[in-house]
């Protein structure tokens, strides 16, 4: 069966949580980033607090880049939770708009954050330079990956791949969009202060 | 699910103010050069608040069902004993053993003769 | 959508005419993938046995030639003598193998897919691509995996627990162990949210999480556990490939030198975060292993003694708490690791702690057995002897989780039998129960039950002579992964056990040949069973054997437990919990006339 095709509600008693297939699948892969991520914090915690020295965050990264970086993450999830709320109302336009303002202020970061790594690179700090370079490159550049992913299924959408979808299944994917976009949002909330402040 | 719709992009848009204002007052803060418990400690405040308004409001968990949170709740917990265990035993003093390891050469020494296992 | 709306969409998904590579290769059937599952699986525990029975040889017989397959391998083992580092490769690989190539994507992979949503009544997964999709990322980590023996310098060889600095210098084996292990981790990531989100939203009507049977808790906990445990792992891979493909130092300590050489790297990092990460997932996935074996036997206990299982809601309680609690024992393996009192004291407490469920489990099902009318099928008998063997399993560990006695035994041989116990003894043998249980709704045939007796005793029988004697050659002191015990005076009395182990090995190998035989045999000629062959009370037998695309007839509806056997005042010794009919009334006992 085709349970997408279905409407993925379950079948079962009355009072049962009514969270679509989709979501739970998210809220469940999200669970397993969380984890995934905490234990790459973890790791820095660890590093850092066993290591005789540690330069402060201030001192050896750009903050006012990084700074910027964090307004216009935070800016493409409100975006994002538009576009979910022009879905729901059934509005197209307005999804289409705060969709593509949403991929660009993505592309907009990867950019800055193209800026920040080439000027590393051309300073002679790479990961191998020290632990603290280590762990910068690791957590940002996978943080960047997540973002390149979302980047890639918002652009499914905002290109037609979903043509065609009944619309509640639709609406529902969206929905689903949002929260790994609000929570790779919510993942750099926490690594700019860790590494770029403390 | 589309009730009041028009009233959440209020919600949304006060959200995201708020966001801006705590991104602006934790760069200030660190600016500030506190002592290190008191840097770390706002700095993951301010953090935690900014991360609790994004999934609060944006990811909706102030509606959600109990079959979200109780998912949510469990990656906490389970992210909470990877945090604190490994950290607490690599580097808080209480977990140190307390004696001191024995000098190198004499253990070399013994070490032909015992059957020590070496993890 | 009505229920009869939702399966009249499931019977009607556009098919047309499916040509065999959309029916059999990139199925999207849970049943097809389920098989897919099985069939791979059991090939890899056939690679992975075949690994232990070479570096066997060497253990019985250091440094003799091994005859015929010893001259195959010309470059590692020059002569019929395998390298030591060939050795380790064997070990190493043969631990992997075995847990992520094997046991799990059989106990999960296999049967979970295949008789979880037959279970709850469900027509397939809730997302049947990405079951397609983890099946296939599991074949890839596995060919990734295996084919790193086919590099110059061979596989992974620092152990299945790739420690750190070594693993970080290790050859470029472990480089693509890395990467396998990468693959196999999103394919147990999608597995894993595939089984919580069926089993929470697509239970039948009427089935309510306390009517389910043990098997699908079983499976549920089990996808909890890998869904929270994995990523800390996939993470330590990241790191640790970075260390060796970028050049970062997060595992390599400051002033690490590499044959005489300080090695040119930054330095600072930690080798023992490293096992922190490994063993936050590798404690979890001991419950992976034998959690679905659990579940497995419950079913076939309650099955075959014709009674309802014994506290069903301790065993649901226990697993959960057992899930729960193995989140936070995994630094047992790591007492010798100079962490300090309390830290010990700490795992020590939580390790006793999960003891506990461990022991309910294992009682409710002893107390399962007190007066049932025990019918001796063959997925019974593997199933009774799953039971002691388990104990031992479980029992040889207490040593192990306690610091004082575990400075003796860790990293000997005494660790080796104890967890082989659990697996191969224990969990294996559940998995062939399984087999032997499941094969007539897989293929609407039964196993033939003389040659399943066969591989019954005979296995049982070597799996014990491998095993006990590892607990008392590790109890004698002798340490693990050595390439030449005899190379330490202490191991030289305890050698010969090493020749009963290696010789009941081959016996055990052996002893396979029926049960392959009989498995293929039996699918194109085996004796035809009708829905429900056993007579059992669970929803998978409602479906006809083999389940067509869809599984049921019409949806199920649930009307009970999971196990009424034997129901006082019914005639029938079932009431299957999808029978709306709750059995012929017995006939009233004639009062016996009084002996007056």
């Amino acid at each position: 069966m085709s349970a997408e095709a279905a409407l993925t509600h379950g079948v079962y008693e009355p009072g049962a949580p009514e969270a679509t297939n989709g979501k739970l699948a998210m809220w469940l892969f999200l669970a397993s980033e969380i984890m995934l991520f905490g234990a790459l914090f973890s790791s820095y915690i660890i590093l850092r607090d066993a290591a005789p020295f540690w330069p402060k965050g201030w001192e050896v990264l750009n903050v006012p880049l990084a700074t910027l970086n964090t307004v216009v993450l935070i800016t493409s999830s409100m975006t994002m939770v538009l576009a979910y709320a022009a879905a729901q109302k059934g509005d197209e336009r307005r999804l289409n708009g705060f969709l593509w303002a949403t991929f660009l202020l993505a592309c907009c970061f990867l950019v800055i954050k193209a800026f920040e790594y080439g000027s590393k690179f051309q300073h002679h700090h790479f990961p191998s330079t020290s632990v603290f370079y280590a762990v910068y490159f690791t957590l940002t550049g996978l943080h960047g990956f997540h973002v390149i992913g979302g980047m890639a299924v918002m652009l499914f959408i905002l290109l037609g791949g979903q043509k065609g979808i009944p619309r509640p299944l639709f609406v529902s994917r969206i929905e689903c969009l949002g929260l790994y976009w609000h929570f790779v949002d919510l993942v750099w909330i926490f690594l700019f202060p860790s590494l770029y402040l403390l | 699910m589309s009730k009041d719709a028009h009233d959440h992009t209020r919600v949304y848009l006060a959200v995201f103010a708020a966001l801006l204002v705590l991104t602006v007052v934790t760069v200030a803060v660190s600016r500030l050069d506190l002592t290190r418990p008191w840097a770390i400690g706002v700095g993951l405040a301010i953090a935690c608040l900014k991360g609790g308004l994004v999934a609060a409001y944006f990811m909706h968990l102030v509606s959600e069902r109990v079959t979200v949170y109780s998912i949510v709740g469990l990656a906490a917990a389970a992210f909470i004993a990877l945090l604190l265990l490994p950290w607490i035993d690599m580097t808080h003093p209480a977990a140190q053993s307390t004696e001191p390891p024995p000098a190198a050469v004499e253990s070399a020494g013994r070490h032909a003769e015992t059957a020590a296992h070496v993890p | 959508m009505s229920d009869k709306e939702k399966h009249h969409v499931a019977q009607q998904h556009h098919h047309g005419p499916q040509g065999f590579i959309e029916k059999y290769v990139f199925s999207l059937d849970h049943k097809v993938i389920g098989l897919q599952y099985m069939i791979t699986s059991l090939v890899f525990l056939l690679f992975g046995f075949s690994l232990i029975m070479l570096l066997r040889w060497q253990l019985a017989w250091p440094g003799r030639p091994m005859p015929l397959i010893g001259h195959l391998l010309k470059s590692s083992m020059p002569g019929g003598v395998m390298t030591p580092d060939f050795y380790l490769q064997l070990g190493a690989m043969h631990g992997t193998i075995m847990v992520f190539l094997g046991v799990v994507p059989l106990g999960v992979g296999a049967f979970g897919n295949y008789v979880l949503p037959l279970q709850i009544g469900a027509p397939d997964m809730a997302f049947p691509r990405m079951n397609m999709m983890s099946y296939w990322t599991f074949l890839v980590g596995g060919l990734v995996m295996l084919g790193s023996f086919l590099l110059p310098e061979g596989a992974a060889n620092s152990g299945w627990t790739s420690y750190a600095p070594l693993s970080v210098q290790a050859t470029a084996g472990q480089t693509l162990w890395l990467i396998g292990m990468v693959f196999l981790i999103t394919s147990s990531l999608l597995g894993s949210i595939n089984f919580i989100v069926t089993t929470i939203q697509m239970r039948a009507k009427g089935l309510s999480f306390f009517r389910l049977p043990v098997f699908v808790w079983a499976q549920f906990v089990t996808a909890v556990l890998l869904l929270l445990a994995f990523p800390p792992l996939e993470a330590a891979a990241v790191l640790q490939l970075m260390d060796r493909l970028a050049g970062t130092s997060f595992f390599l300590p400051t002033g690490l030198a590499a044959f005489g050489q300080p090695m040119a790297v930054s330095g600072g990092g930690q080798p023992l975060l490293w096992q922190h990460l490994f063993w936050f997932l590798a404690h979890p996935e001991v419950y992976v292993l034998v959690l679905p074996a659990i579940g497995i036997i419950g079913e076939i206990i309650a099955n075959n003694t014709r009674k309802p299982l014994f506290g069903y809601r301790a065993m649901v309680g226990s697993m959960i708490f057992l899930g729960a609690m193995s989140f936070i024992v995994w630094a047992h393996h790591m007492f010798l690791t100079g962490m300090g009192p309390v830290m010990n004291a700490f795992f020590t407490t939580t390790t006793m702690i999960i003891s506990i469920p461990s022991v309910v489990i294992l009682t409710t099902y002893l107390i399962s057995l007190w007066g049932g009318s025990i019918r001796f099928t063959t997925p019974m008998l593997f199933a009774l002897a799953f039971l002691p063997m388990f104990g031992i399993g479980g029992l040889t560990g207490l040593p192990l989780g306690l610091p004082a006695t575990d400075i003796h035994l860790h990293d000997t041989y005494y660790v080796i039998g104890h967890f082989h116990y659990v697996v191969a003894p224990g969990t294996i043998m559940a998995l062939f129960a399984g087999i032997y249980y499941w094969f007539p709704k897989m293929f609407g045939r039964r196993m033939d039950d003389r040659l399943g007796k066969l591989h019954f005793w005979t296995s049982a029988t070597f799996l014990n002579g491998v095993f006990f004697p590892m607990l008392l050659y590790g109890v004698a002191g002798v340490q693990r992964r050595l390439y030449d015990p005899t190379g330490y005076a202490h191991a030289v009395p305890v050698q010969p056990l090493n020749v009963i182990m290696t010789v009941s090995a081959y016996c055990l190998a052996v002893s396979q040949i029926p049960f392959i035989y009989n498995f293929f045999n039996s699918i194109w000629n085996g004796e035809k069973v009708s829905r429900n062959p056993w007579q059992a009370t669970t929803l998978e037998w409602a479906a006809p054997s083999p389940p067509p695309h869809g599984n049921f007839d019409s949806p199920p509806r649930v009307y009970r437990g999971p196990y009424e056997y034997s129901v006082p005042g019914v005639k029938s010794d079932f009431v299957p919990q999808f029978s709306e009919d709750g059995g012929e009334p017995e006939e009233p006992r004639r009062k016996m006339a009084s002996l007056a």
